[in-house]
């Protein structure tokens, strides 16, 4: 048996996992929602399995991960499955808590076996996640999407985001999805430490009188960098001359984004991730204050169970002026 | 001060209100609760990123103690009670917001020295005049901590900031002593700013009545009488008086101890009509009315309605235990009741003639709190003429400790006989969430610093709980013919007389 668990048939999947149940009744089933998790970009099943698991560690799924490597017209092979289960010790005494996995890898050249595999296999009535890796290709189609209650995408290693996020946030005008970005989630921690800092209403009058703001992010992360300079364009009303002046942006080894310095006459805030830890520290009005925050999660993994277990409608997002 | 709700960069970020940076004050610094519960809820508020900058917390105790020494107390307690575990560094950053201050509660200079301290800490910026006193001390003194607050000027919001206080059970033994109680606290504080807490009302189930009877069309339209036939609270405990705890519970008892106030609140809970909307006062005003509404009970009522118990000897988790009267500091001949099991009506429109069973009791088989709406039976043709129909739909809510909801329903049999058995549908939500729910007291603490009074008990809701309360305790205590006290071998689902009760209309208590 491999790491994605035991071979079954693609038409012998329902079967599979209910003996897979039969056979242990002391682990206990439970979903809360459809999780895909697909990708074309070559990325291993067993990667993305381990993807599904730690989500599933928070939040009860039924699972699939898809990876398909679209081949030409005439080398397509038959899809091949794999069922197993994630499991962990529920707490209150309660025993094993399962969520069904099923791995597919396909080989196709339309987008009718991802459609058929993809809705064959949904655990019925449940919301429908689906977590697309890589970019947005020509198998995101109207009767695909349709069917969707949340699209996570990442648009950072985009090199063309705002077309990305367009298509994304809006294809044929007719998205009824919530769109979630890996992207901007990874700033949620960041943003929210940057929100506490201006709850006071003498630090809410220096951030008025902002004079420069420097977001230090990885070379690997002009993305998640983009996103809170136009986080802090709209909150604070300026047009792209002024955030251009304003808003200045270093690439350097670390964290996606390591630290934001908000400068506003004698006033300093900083808030950084170090990884480990958010560290706040604010210099306003001659007083000086520091706290620590729990830093934010560090894989895409944990950053979508995180925004999962948030759940809402993220409209801020899509209120950013990408897409 | 209150927050800003101007900073353009809150937006999209939260849900709920925020809190707001203060002073907060813990008079009983030193005790169980503070370290059990208190100061472990702070720290994973603080661990989850939900406490706002700024927060300094100020303990209150008679010991001899300093910030360092205190605060290594709070650490050893922490790393032991705190339900998300303990990260050094996160502590650190907290802790170096608490500090001590020793002083007696009756001692006016104690709370001139406290001003002076919270003067210096408001001086320093961060809390923006912001304080909450949390009275987590023994009842008699909360009195005396209150008129000395007033006395030192504490209770008068200044320089633009807020004052509050919480104030913890029990908030009195009777009607009389908690009007008393209130009075001393309104003349303290604003009632806007008095927060009593009751923690079963920020446990996450209870929080989760108003979202699945209002939320959900399949729940809404038969929550009433005409649909529900019964409904059954219970509340059952295994411990019995470990710890000396019978020194306080022969003088309190079951009725005060836990339906005065928790088992009361989700009775509201599950009775009240929809709101005019989510504010505190509104959610408040509905829960009241259903107080209001509890049919009163005479002398001669609360005999026919209400039954009390004591335990005998006997065992629980097969080990042999004392009987009630045998239990450290508890009086040989006491008459205070570890058991109750009471019907009542809530008499309005919606509930007319459903009785809502509330049973309460120690030494029982297991720790559950649960409450059962039980459905009147279709029509009697067809499935339900069978003879093994049975009760068919019962809607329950766990609220602790496993927490969650089921849906019981019949079910036909596989099989080419026509067979009828019960099956459930099961909510639990350690089974669905990996992450524990937070502690009733992270949830409380959090929305005393926001503002938010809506988990909290008004007073007029916990005077009318009284009022309704004194009536059966008049009856055992001070009434001509108290109705006898039943008896229940530990380790048993109670008296013989609770059964008896719900059967007078051909009702049983629900087996958990
Ligand atoms: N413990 C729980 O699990 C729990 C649960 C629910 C509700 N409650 C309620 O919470 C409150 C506190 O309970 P607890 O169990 O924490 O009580 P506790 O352990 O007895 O603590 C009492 C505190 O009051 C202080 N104190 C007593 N007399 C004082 C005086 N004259 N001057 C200054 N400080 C004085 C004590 O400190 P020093 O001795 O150092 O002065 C100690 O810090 C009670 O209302 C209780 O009903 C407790």
């Amino acid at each position: 048996m491999s790491q994605l668990g035991q071979e079954t048939p693609v038409g012998q999947i329902a079967s599979g996992l209910r003996a897979l149940w039969e056979a242990d009744h002391a682990k206990a089933r439970a979903a809360l929602m459809n999780l895909v998790i697909y990708a074309e970009d070559g990325t291993p099943l067993e990667e993305m399995a381990a993807d599904a698991q730690t989500i599933a560690a928070e939040q009860a799924c039924r699972a699939l991960v898809i990876r398909n490597e679209p081949c030409p017209a005439g080398d397509e092979r038959p899809p091949r499955a794999w069922i197993t289960a994630h499991c962990r010790l529920g707490g209150a005494g309660g025993g094993q808590i399962c969520c069904e996995q099923v791995a597919f890898d396909l080989c196709a050249h339309d987008n009718n076996q991802l459609r058929n595999i993809v809705f064959a296999h949904l655990d019925s009535d449940l919301p429908l996640v689906f977590w697309w890796r890589g970019e947005l290709s020509d198998n995101f189609e109207p009767r695909l999407y349709s069917r969707f209650d949340r699209l996570v995408i990442d648009s950072d290693p985009w090199p063309d985001p705002a077309a990305g996020i367009a298509r994304a946030a809006d294809p044929e005008g007719a998205a009824h999805y919530v769109l979630h970005d890996v992207a901007w989630s990874r700033t949620h921690a960041l943003r929210l430490a940057i929100a506490d800092c201006f709850d006071d209403p003498g630090a809410l009058g220096a951030l008025a009188a902002t004079e420069r703001i420097t977001i230090t992010h990885s070379p690997h992360h002009p993305g998640a960098a983009d996103l809170l300079a136009r986080w802090f364009a709209r909150g604070l009303r300026w047009d792209d001359l002024q955030a251009a002046s304003i808003i200045d942006r270093q690439a350097a080894p670390g964290t996606p984004v390591s630290r934001v310095e908000i400068a506003c006459g004698d006033d300093r805030f900083e808030v950084s991730d170090d990884g480990a830890t958010i560290a706040c520290a604010a210099s306003q009005a001659g007083r000086e204050t520091r706290r620590i925050l729990p830093a934010a999660p560090s894989s895409p993994a944990a950053t979508v169970g995180e925004l999962l277990a948030r759940g809402g409608r993220n409209e801020l997002y899509l209120k950013l002026g990408l897409g | 001060m209150t927050i800003s709700s101007d900073n353009p960069l809150r937006e999209g970020l939260r849900s709920r209100q925020v809190a707001e940076a203060c002073s907060l004050v813990i008079f009983g610094a030193t005790g169980d609760l503070t370290h059990r519960k208190l100061v472990p809820a702070l720290y994973n508020l603080a661990a989850a990123g939900d406490l706002p900058p700024g927060l300094q917390v100020l303990g209150f105790a008679r010991r001899d103690k300093t910030d360092e020494s205190w605060r290594a107390e709070l650490e050893e307690s922490n790393r032991k009670n705190s339900r998300g575990g303990h990260d050094d560094a996160l502590w650190a950053s907290f802790a170096s917001g608490i500090g001590y201050h020793r002083g007696n509660f009756n001692e006016p200079e104690a709370y001139r020295a406290l001003a002076g301290r919270l003067d210096e800490i408001d001086a320093r910026g961060g809390t923006r005049h912001n304080r909450l006193f949390y009275l987590s001390t023994a009842p008699e003194f909360f009195p005396v901590v209150l008129e000395n607050l007033k006395a030192a000027g504490l209770n008068e919001p200044r320089g633009g900031g807020w004052s509050r206080v919480i104030v913890e059970k029990p908030f009195g033994v009777d009607l009389a002593t908690a009007q008393a109680l209130n009075g001393v606290v309104n003349e303290t504080f604003q009632e806007a700013d008095t927060y009593r807490i009751d923690h079963y009302l920020g446990k996450e189930t209870a929080q989760n009545i108003m979202v699945l009877r209002f939320a959900n069309a399949i729940f809404e339209p038969l929550w009433r009488a005409r649909f529900i036939d019964q409904v059954q609270i219970t509340c059952a405990e295994h411990l019995g008086m470990e710890g000396g705890r019978g020194a306080y519970y022969d003088t309190a008892g079951a009725t005060r101890d836990m339906v005065q106030n928790h088992l009361l609140q989700l009775l509201s809970l599950v009775a009240m009509e929809p709101p005019t909307d989510l504010s505190a006062d509104s959610v408040r005003d509905e829960k009241v009315k259903v107080l209001r509404s509890l049919r009163p009970l005479d002398s001669a009522a609360v005999g026919e309605n209400v039954v009390r118990a004591q335990y005998t000897a006997g065992a629980i988790d097969g080990v042999p235990v004392p009987g009630y009267r045998e239990e450290d500091r508890v009086a040989p001949d006491s008459q205070t009741e570890s058991y109750v099991a009471m019907r009542t009506f809530v008499d309005n429109w919606r509930w007319e003639g459903c009785p809502f069973y509330i049973r309460m009791g120690k030494r029982l088989p297991k720790k559950a709190t649960e409450i059962s709406l039980h459905l009147k039976q279709p029509p009697a043709v067809l499935f339900q003429k069978m003879p093994q129909g049975g009760e068919s739909n019962v809607l329950t809510i766990r609220i602790q400790p496993d927490e969650g909801m089921s849906v019981r329903m019949l079910s036909k049999l596989p099989g080419t006989n026509l067979q009828i058995e019960p099956v459930k549908m099961d909510f639990r939500y350690w089974s669905s969430f990996g992450k524990g729910s937070p502690e009733a007291y992270e949830r409380l603490l959090l929305d005393a610093l926001a503002g938010d009074a809506t988990l909290f008990a008004r007073r007029d809701e916990v005077e009318n709980a009284w009022k309704f309360i004194d009536a059966i305790e008049g009856a055992w205590h001070a009434g001509d013919r108290p109705p006898p006290m039943a008896e229940y071998p530990a380790g048993s689902w109670g008296p013989t007389e609770a059964d008896l009760l719900l059967a007078e209309r051909g009702h049983r208590w629900r087996r958990l």
